[in-house]
Parts: C-alpha cells; structure tokens; sequence
C-alpha cells in the first residue's frame, strides 16, 4: 500500500564566529534555541535534524518539517552564543530536495 | 523580485565598513544607518560599489513633548529617515500625531517596554500620518527566555493593534556589529512568530520600508511644497 512521505524542507546553514564549531555543538544550539521558542511540542513538530556540517567552513545542511521552516529560522536567527561563544546562525538557502543544496555546494567548490 | 532593506543599523565608526559588505553579503539592496552624518556621506560610493542605498537616519531620545518638538524642528530636513523612541506615553502620543516623524519605536529594555506601549490610540493615529510602527531584532537577541517571553507577548500585542488599524509595519535589526546582522527572511521570520503572515513580514523588510524612503527623498528634494504639490 502507497505510503505518503513527509514533507522535508533542507536548509543550507552557515555558522559564523570567531571560533569553529563541531556538528554536535551546532544541532545542540539549534535544538536549544527551538526549545526556548516554540517549547517540546515546538521541538517535536520542527523535528530539525542537522545533515551533515563541514567543520572547516562552517556549513551545513539542517532538515526540518516543510510545514514549519518559518518557526525553524525563527528559533536559528535568535542564536547569538554556541557554548559560550558569540555566534550567529544563518539561513542561505532553503530547498525541497538536498541534492539541489548539494549540487550547488559543488557548483560553489568547483 | 523583492527589494530588501534593513531600516536601522548603528554602527561604530571603525567597523561601518564591514558591515556594509556584510549587508551585501546577506542580500540587503538598502541599509539604514544611524550614525554622524558626514560618516554616512563618506561611505556611500563604497555602498554604491556594493549595491547599496545608503539612508541616512536619526533616532530621537527625547525627554518631554517639548523637547520633541525641538529636535523634531532642528534634525527633520537633514536626515532622510527619522525615527523617535518613546519612552513615555505622552511623548509616544506626541510622536503620533505629528506629520514629520516617519518612525514610532520603543524601548527594548522588558521594565520600561511594560510602562510604554504602542497601543490602540497610538496605532489610529499613526495609521493617519502613515508613521510606522518598528520592532527591531536587537530587542530581542541574547535575551534569556523569561524576558524573551514577556517582550514578544507585548510586541505581539502591539502588532496587533498595528494590523488593525493598518499602520505598517517595519522591522529592522538596530546591529550595531555584523555578528548581530540577520538576512532578511530570517528578519521577517520573527514577525512570524508575532502573528504576522509571509507575506505581510516580508513586506515589512521590503516595500514599507522603502516607500517610507521614497517618500521622505520627495518630501527633501528639490521643489517640494507639501504632500502632493510640486514645483515642476
């Protein structure tokens, strides 16, 4: 029997500050953030999971619900600290397929 | 495609420049600066060069209606954007009603925002003048979750009061260093979270703003009499 998928949205993050931050650091503030925000039943509907994260340039790929990309960036632009340092999150792109992000990730490298 | 503009950064001298290529950086077409305006004239060619329109802007802190009508008389044909910060119910009164004043904003501080509010006959009257209504992202940064959440319960009040009287809305980021500058859909995102839909926050950061601008640059160029009439 057809199963209908959920919908996903993926979005390309970026990390600046003036130190570099591991991936688990990174969903932890981001989850951290979601919580103050939108609370546990916020949290269970966003359902970010970070992707992947290259730790050298501070980027990412960060999965989220399709129906709740708006509270999702809302939570990530009010991060300001990841472990104590300054720090600020940005969204670059959204998209509906992470092969699309990814190919642009290797049109950027090439 | 939208035209996106961040109404207020405060900027230190030595770092006006980084955050210009920030600005651009982030996909900004326009940036409002509130700083010395001989500083702003100066990095205009370099804004240019980074598809900026630079805007120049003053923040009034005044202490009584008096005062108000002072720096009202002395600061409005110099600057192209100017915004008051009412920290008293009277001077907020003051601010909207009165014709030269293009932005209502209040103060970011939990304890005096609970004191002064934008409220329903400020919005009415603000709503005639088309005075806009700002909630500025540097309010709400690095608050811990208490405060957080009182300031967006009352800014979701006065959103409120904003929509329905239909004074527009703008919001900006007041950064005053570049790790505190946001792109403009993240911008908009937060007035998501007061209630607003896509497309009224998107229009927040784009086409209020900057009818705001372009009507300011009329109302200071050359020929102008009042609203409306023109020497040609």
């Amino acid at each position: 029997m057809p199963v209908r998928r959920k919908g996903r949205r993926y979005l390309r993050i970026r990390v600046e500050s003036p130190r570099g931050f591991t991936d688990k650091e990174v969903i932890n503030s981001i989850q951290r953030g979601i919580l103050e925000i939108h609370g546990v039943q916020g949290l269970s509907q966003i359902e970010p999971v970070l992707l992947e994260f290259d730790e050298e340039d501070q980027r990412g790929i960060l999965r989220c619900n399709r129906d709740r990309v708006s509270e999702a960036r809302a939570a990530i632009t009010l991060v300001t600290a990841i472990e104590g340092t300054p720090a600020a999150m940005h969204v670059i792109r959204v998209s509906g397929t992470i092969r699309s992000l990814r190919r642009e990730v290797e049109t950027c490298k090439e | 495609m939208r035209r996106f503009i961040d109404l207020h950064i405060n900027p230190l001298n030595e770092r006006i420049k980084e955050m210009l290529e920030k600005a651009s950086e982030l996909g900004y077409k326009g940036l409002g600066i509130s700083t010395d305006l001989d500083l702003v004239e100066s990095v205009k060619g370099e804004a240019s060069v980074l598809g900026l329109d630079i805007v120049s802007r003053v923040n009034l802190k005044p202490h009584n209606t008096n005062d108000l009508t002072k720096s009202l008389r002395r600061m409005r044909r110099s600057f192209e954007i100017l915004s008051v910060e009412c920290s008293s119910r009277a001077i907020a009164r003051q601010a909207a009603k009165d014709h030269r004043v293009d932005i209502l904003r209040f103060p970011g501080e939990l304890q005096q925002r609970l004191k002064v509010r934008f409220d329903r006959q400020e919005a009415n009257l603000a709503a005639d003048l088309n005075c806009a209504y700002e909630v500025s992202l540097s309010d709400l940064l690095g608050k811990g979750p208490r405060v957080l959440s009182r300031l967006l319960s009352v800014m979701r009040e006065e959103v409120q009061n904003a929509e329905k009287f239909d004074t527009p809305i703008v919001v900006s980021s007041g950064a005053d260093t570049p790790l505190l500058m946001r792109e403009p859909r993240a911008m908009a995102s937060m007035l998501s979270l007061l209630g607003l839909d896509e497309e009224q926050s998107l229009n927040a950061v784009s086409s209020h703003p900057w009818y705001i601008v372009s009507a300011n640059r009329g109302k200071l160029g050359p020929g102008f009499i009042s609203p409306g009439l023109k020497v040609v």
